[in-house]
């Protein structure tokens, strides 16, 4: 994220915390819809969603990122996104307890973690970046997904 | 006293000759490198201004229209639920987004447009309709101000419209960023040639200039240490001739070189 360009993001909260991913990600922005919990599933991926026909898991960035839980309200909106891996499309949703706007940001604007002091997994984190006078943090939503991936692998494999 | 000598004739007879023509050489050869070099940097500059005009700025305005469709519509009714702008207000803002949806859309369209890019345009172009006429039915909805309604749309039917434009900007995003790619490769190519001409060409220059060199000095040494042998005789008493004649002729072979 260091090279010096902008980039359309999607502002949201989890909490007290603002978050941002890239605008492109994003399908969807949903009201709470009927969701299907998943039985023995871990608590990052709880449960599947029905989007128009397409069944999508549903999943919770606060488990990764370590941010307090808290309940849904009327705010709360489920974010479909489309993660693309070279030719591959993976579709997924995440919770956001309220999102608030798309805009664009410089890259240059965007630092490192502090690698103390810092409340979220570093690995978990692209970046922090200032933006109305608030932090916003850069989830690594690939890095996320594929650790939070394997190891549901891992448990399907002990569960058989 | 007739002096005789073996060197060339014409322009190359003297020292003095020799040397411009050296010079003269090797500044014609960085000439050349100079020209490779610009030419290669102007058709690099050119590559680099077609990628950004053609595919970078078209990335964006794919991208823009997208978020416009997909996420801003989503985010204006969200706004007014929460009571952060009126219901007249999030009707305007509606149109005015329909607006620069129209003001984007017509900007890519004046881009250079490859035929496979064609095609994906067209797909665009025929759900652009459906997705248009899903804004102006939300920008209609909104000015009964009933949530009700707007939310049962937003839920029922709106991303159902949304969604094929959002797929088909999906693909002609891809595309353009594939196409970038091939293009910074192609540009990168060029670079490398660029280099690789500018290196062989001075590297002859080089070698040709010390060649010359090589054979001038080794030239010049000979007639030199044959005059100095002369030049010795002539002190130990060796008034012959043909001898002075040919040391003579060896010193002016000697300032010809």
């Amino acid at each position: 994220m260091k090279r010096d360009c902008q980039i359309d993001i999607l502002t949201f909260r989890l909490g007290s915390e603002k978050l941002a991913i890239p605008a492109e990600y994003l399908r969807e922005i949903l009201e709470m819809v009927p969701i299907t919990r998943v039985p023995q599933s871990g608590s990052f991926a709880t449960a599947l969603i029905n989007v128009r026909g397409v069944v999508v898991p549903l999943t919770d960035l606060r488990v990764a990122l370590r941010i307090p839980h808290s309940a849904a309200t009327e705010d709360t909106r489920v974010l479909v996104l489309d993660l693309r891996n070279g030719d591959e499309k993976t579709t997924v949703a995440v919770l956001a307890d309220q999102v608030e706007e798309v805009t664009i940001m410089n890259t240059a604007d965007i630092g490192d973690v502090p690698p103390v002091g810092s409340p979220w997994p570093p690995e978990f984190v692209l970046g922090i970046g200032r933006h109305r006078g608030a932090f916003v943090m850069f989830p690594d939503l690939d890095m996320i997904f594929k650790t939070y991936s394997a190891a549901d692998a891992v448990n399907e494999k002990v569960s058989a | 006293m007739t002096l005789q000598t073996s060197a060339p004739k014409g322009f190359f007879r003297s020292l003095s000759s020799k040397i411009i023509a050296l010079q003269a050489l090797t500044f014609v050869a960085m000439i050349v490198v100079g020209v490779a070099g610009l030419f290669g940097m102007e058709r690099i500059l050119d590559r680099m201004e077609t990628i950004f005009a053609d595919r970078i700025v078209p990335v964006q305005q794919l991208k823009e229209i997208n978020d416009l469709y997909v996420s801003e519509s989503r985010i204006i009714v969200d706004a007014v639920w929460a009571g952060e702008i009126s219901w007249q207000d999030a009707s305007t803002i509606v149109d005015r987004k329909q607006a620069r949806i129209e003001e984007l859309w017509g900007a890519y369209l004046l881009t250079y447009l490859t035929p496979e890019e064609v095609i994906l345009k067209d797909a665009v172009a025929a759900n652009k309709g459906a997705a248009d006429r899903a804004l102006e039915q939300l920008a209609t909805l909104i000015e009964t101000e009933n949530r009700g309604i707007v939310r049962d749309y937003m839920r029922e039917s709106f991303y159902i419209a949304i969604d094929p434009i959002y797929q088909s900007l999906g693909d002609l995003t891809q595309y353009q960023l594939g196409e970038a790619d091939r293009q910074t490769v192609a540009g990168q190519t060029i670079a490398r040639q660029t280099q690789i001409v500018i290196s062989v060409i001075s590297l002859l220059v080089i070698l040709t200039s010390l060649v010359i060199v090589w054979v001038f000095t080794n030239r010049m040494k000979r007639a030199l240490a044959s005059a100095v042998r002369l030049a010795e005789g002539v002190a130990n008493g060796d008034l012959a001739k043909p001898s002075i004649n040919e040391a003579m002729t060896k010193s002016a072979t000697c300032c010809r070189f």
